[in-house]
């Protein structure tokens, strides 16, 4: 008994170890985050990432919901030709475009779709493991992309290096 | 006049000419077709391309003329001194051409020492050169007079003319610095132009597959010890398609690249037959046809000038049953046209009332009598709203040598290729009855004939063997569309079992009797798809592997990615078999079916190429070997190469200037180029490409000949010389004149026995993409030595039958008995 009673307070010495380190740690983050004054909220990793593909210019510009956590308001976080994912995360990429018609194409992940003004079209897909892919260009009566070059890049990354990341491309702007 | 008679102070000095000013647009250089001291056509579009010192002068000129020619030829020597300088031309424009002829001139010449490659001395008739020189020419003075050649006046000038012929300096031949001047701003020139891609200009595979092909040819079974020429310059025709900048210097994926269209048909009633082309820029022209392959421009008197609107297709039929065809002209946004024929070539527009004069994105047009009440109906396809309420100027004349035209088109969408994905942006195809005195009535829906695809075109066909003419309607972004004719009364869709599959970007068609089996069989080409992948030469044989998402493509799998070949068989269906004959090729338009080789059986001939930004696509000539399949034969026949290389300058950028944040950079980039290097201004170079075409006999020699209308470029004018290759060559030419049936007898069905040989063929006036002309049928009989029996069924339903002995080699007018 006194062993189960010693072994229980061992294991509430640890939880709270536990409780006040994670305290600690909260503050600290929490501390970090004011220092560079982010407000982005803690993702739930049950919910889908959404994403904006928006093709402008003849380039990709990625959105992904700013400190309100809703996609399409006017503090997105954006982010030019690079397209970053958690991994293990269930991810919906909107696709739209403000001019051309684009071809959102990740060989890699088998993923392809189109975008074209004043449409919306969709990709649903899950993310694996750590990982970078290319986002190739296909030929669209015309529009193509000299050999060598590419749309841009897709990196799959852990939940706290694309909290970071995210974290990084708010303050950017 | 030889160098060494003359002394010349700008001999002595040759130093480099430095701190000038670069050349300066002065004025564009006029178009002539001159000949040149060999006695060989020589015309201003030789130059294109290439920066030229012109000047002016004759061999018995006892003044100026022997310094300029010496000078000359010191400036001929020290362009051939220069390494990689192979394209500078001289040339010598004699202002006596009553005495110099070609002989006198190449005497001239070789006393010159002039490289007759390189250095050019023209001659023509008076009124030539005087309009070469003068007026609207290079505007310099010049007094010719053929009796006394000291009455002869000329000006003393050097002119330099650049690569888009445009003049760039004027100089004082008695100038001691003259040629080095020259040398300088032809060097200035040159550093203008920006590097042509290897790809475009003179790619390596062509020169591979003329190999190959050429050694394939032993084993061809279809006659082919034939060729074409280009004999264009020699037809006297001038006429030059031009673009708008949607396809140029403001360049976007849109509807603008499917070109326009070329008619042919007697227009006058003198027995030959008249060419009607196209335009999107500059005007539509109708060149008539002189005999001996030869044509003048009647355009202006013939009244059917048309330069105020984009231009795309035309459609010749005798509208009003008065035996002259009438002419039907589709355009984008300003309205379609109609002309009443009023005899002699002569037009008036009769769009007003006709309720024919449609505003939208009209492409095809094509004549056929629905309801057979013996009055041609119309069919006009509309593609969909590819442009936007943006108007923009038409600014491609400055780089092609004339003044700007001041006119205005709508620019296309910047999506206009994902038209078909937003329904508000279809626009639906129209049928119109023809109710006489040249006035029709829009009957789509009360037929039924409601279409919506994005169609360009369509023909007229008896699918289902019913004696009604269905439609089939090509979509050039999704499924091709087949309507039954139900008794002339409605129009009804035809479910997919006649062809399950059709060609996803339908561009072209033709039905035509492939086996000589007396069915039709169906040929559609398709380009759309081969735009999804850009592929290397040695693919072009094969089908697309299509590289677009469903949701882009939105046809469910119903769709073939590339040419399709409907073969008809028992029961009359159709199978689909282009892999099996040899149909496929790349980047086709439409085509042209006839007997190349008059062999008795139908050849084609496919336009193909995409232009700029793209490299270069070969036009295919496909024999029809017996039925069984087609053979590969555009370079064994030389229709390929063409003739003056595979590409033109297309567009000129002022990059410190208009053109400093211009997109196109980044298209050009991606097409090789590397803005690096460009200097302060850059010539863009684009592929040459094909766009419609006619079969036709032009110059009546018993054999046929292919015309082109081109993107942005001069017609090819192919003569044949089957005729003379082939001394047993057996043909039958069948004018067909409607009497209860319509005059034009489209719909008009002709069928020819000789022993064990026979022959089928409709009047349906389709050759050619965005074309519909009205010509006679022509049947190559192969070995046939006579014919015992033709037989035409008419629109109304009568048969006639004619039987031996019907001459062969002739022009058979059958006119429909009552």
């Amino acid at each position: 008994m006194g062993m189960v009673v010693g072994m229980r307070v061992r294991q509430v010495l640890v939880v709270a170890g536990v409780v006040i380190i994670a305290a600690l740690s909260a503050v600290v983050v929490q501390e970090a985050i004011k220092e560079e004054e982010s407000v982005l909220p803690v993702r739930d990793p049950t919910v889908p990432v959404q994403v904006e593909a928006r093709g402008i210019d003849r380039a990709w510009q990625f959105s992904y919901p700013g400190a309100d956590g809703i996609l399409g308001t006017g503090d997105d976080i954006v982010s030019a030709g690079e397209l970053r994912l958690p991994e293990g995360a269930a991810v919906q990429i909107q696709l739209r475009s403000a001019d051309y018609i684009y071809v959102f194409s990740c060989p890699g992940l088998q993923l392809k779709e189109i975008a074209v003004p004043d449409l919306e079209f969709a990709l649903n897909f899950g993310t694996d493991r750590a990982a970078h892919y290319e986002l190739a260009m296909d030929a669209m009566c015309g529009f193509r992309l000299p050999p060598g070059k590419t749309m841009g890049t897709l990196r799959i990354v852990s939940e706290s290096d694309f909290q970071v990341w995210l974290e990084g491309v708010a303050r950017l702007r | 006049m030889a160098e060494e008679a003359v002394s010349t102070p700008a001999l002595a000095q040759d130093a480099e000419i430095k701190d000038r000013d670069h050349p300066r647009v002065l004025g564009f250089t006029p178009a002539f077709a001159l000949t040149d001291q060999d006695g060989m056509p020589f015309s201003s579009d030789r130059l294109v391309g290439k920066p030229w010192v012109a000047n002016f002068m004759f061999t018995r000129c006892p003044t100026t003329c022997p310094l300029q020619t010496a000078l000359l030829r010191r400036l001929q020597d020290r362009i051939k001194e220069q390494q990689n300088v192979t394209d500078t031309h001289v040339v010598s424009f004699s202002v006596d051409p009553g005495n110099d002829s070609p002989e006198v001139l190449k005497k001239y010449a070789d006393q010159a020492g002039a490289d007759g490659q390189m250095w050019k001395f023209l001659t023509g008739t008076v009124e030539e050169i005087r309009n070469t020189i003068s007026r609207e020419g290079f505007k310099l003075a010049v007094e010719i007079d053929d009796e006394d050649p000291d009455a002869i006046q000329h000006s003393s000038m050097f002119v330099l003319v650049d690569s888009y012929q445009r003049v760039r300096g004027l100089y004082q031949s008695e100038s001691p610095q003259v040629i080095n001047e020259l040398m300088a701003d032809l060097a200035a020139l040159r550093a203008e132009a920006v590097h042509v891609p290897a790809d475009v200009a003179d790619p390596e595979w062509m020169k591979t597959r003329a190999i190959e092909q050429k050694e394939s040819a032993q084993s061809i079974r279809a006659f082919h010890d034939f060729t074409f020429s280009d004999q264009r310059e020699a037809s006297g025709i001038r006429f030059m398609h031009k673009i708008v900048d949607d396809s140029g210097k403001r360049f976007k994926g849109v509807h603008y690249d499917h070109g326009s269209g070329m008619v042919v048909a007697d227009v006058d009633g003198d027995e030959r037959l008249d060419v009607y082309f196209v335009n999107q820029v500059g005007g539509n022209e109708l060149w008539r046809n002189l005999g001996g392959g030869k044509f003048e421009n009647i355009t202006e008197s013939a009244g059917v000038f048309v330069s105020d609107r984009i231009c795309v297709s035309a459609a010749f039929a005798d509208v009003d049953n008065d035996g002259d065809p009438d002419l039907f002209v589709t355009a984008v946004r300003k309205g379609n046209l109609l002309f009443e024929n009023l005899g002699g070539g002569k037009f008036r527009n009769v769009t007003a009332g006709s309720g024919l004069g449609h505003k939208g994105h009209s492409s095809g047009a094509v004549f056929f009598d629905y309801d057979r009440d013996g009055l041609v109906d119309l069919f006009v396809a509309n593609v969909g709203k590819y442009t936007t309420d943006e108007t923009t100027m038409v600014t491609m004349e400055s780089i092609r040598g004339e003044a700007e035209t001041g006119d205005q088109y709508n620019v296309g969408f910047n999506d206009a290729f994902g038209g078909h994905l937003k329904p508000e942006r279809n626009e639906a195809s129209k049928l119109y009855r023809n109710l006489g005195e040249r006035k029709f009535e829009d009957v789509t829906t009360a037929t039924g004939l409601i279409d919506e695809s994005w169609t360009g075109d369509a023909t007229p066909v008896d699918i289902n063997s019913d004696g009604w003419t269905d439609l089939y309607l090509l979509s050039m972004q999704g499924d091709d569309q087949v309507f039954f004719n139900r008794d002339g009364k409605k129009f009804e869709r035809a479910a997919r079992e006649f062809f399950p599959k059709t060609p996803w970007g339908s561009m072209g068609i033709k039905a035509f009797d492939f086996e000589n089996d007396g069915d039709l069989d169906i040929y559609v080409t398709d380009m759309h798809s081969d735009m999804s992948q850009h592929i290397g030469p040695e693919k072009e044989k094969e089908k697309s592997a299509m590289q677009w998402t469903s949701s882009f493509l939105k046809t469910d799998g119903s769709s073939i990615f590339g040419n399709a070949f409907f073969l008809q068989g028992e029961g009359g269906k159709f199978e689909e078999v282009s892999e099996l004959v040899n149909a496929e090729n790349y980047w086709p338009w439409g085509l042209s079916v006839d007997d190349l080789n008059g062999d008795g059986f139908d050849d084609a001939f496919v336009t193909s190429s995409m232009n700029f930004p793209l490299r270069y696509g070969v036009n295919s000539l496909l024999l029809n070997e017996g039925g069984e399949r087609f053979r590969d034969a555009e370079f064994i026949l030389g229709v390929e190469p063409r003739v003056g290389g595979l590409a033109v300058p297309w567009f000129e950028l002022d990059l410190l200037g208009a053109d400093k944040e211009t997109p196109v950079l980044e298209t050009i980039e991606n097409a090789g180029a590397d803005p690096k290097t460009f200097p302060e201004r850059i010539v863009v170079w684009g592929a040459m490409g094909s766009r419609s075409s006619a079969i036709f006999d032009l110059d009546d020699d018993g054999d046929l000949d292919i015309v082109t209308n081109e993107f942005n470029h001069y017609p090819m004018v192919l003569i044949s010389n089957l005729s003379e290759k082939k001394p047993d060559l057996a043909y039958l030419k069948v004018k067909l004149v409607g009497t209860k049936s319509n005059r034009s007898a489209l719909g008009a069905v002709v069928r020819i026995q000789s022993g064990e040989l026979k022959w089928m063929k409709v009047k349906d006036g389709q050759s050619g993409h965005l074309s519909h002309s009205d010509f006679p049928l022509y049947f190559g009989l192969g070995s046939a030595k006579q014919i015992d029996q033709l037989e035409v069924t008419w629109p109304s339903g009568t048969k006639q039958v004619m039987k031996a002995p019907i001459a062969l080699n002739q022009m058979l007018t059958i006119e429909e008995s009552e």
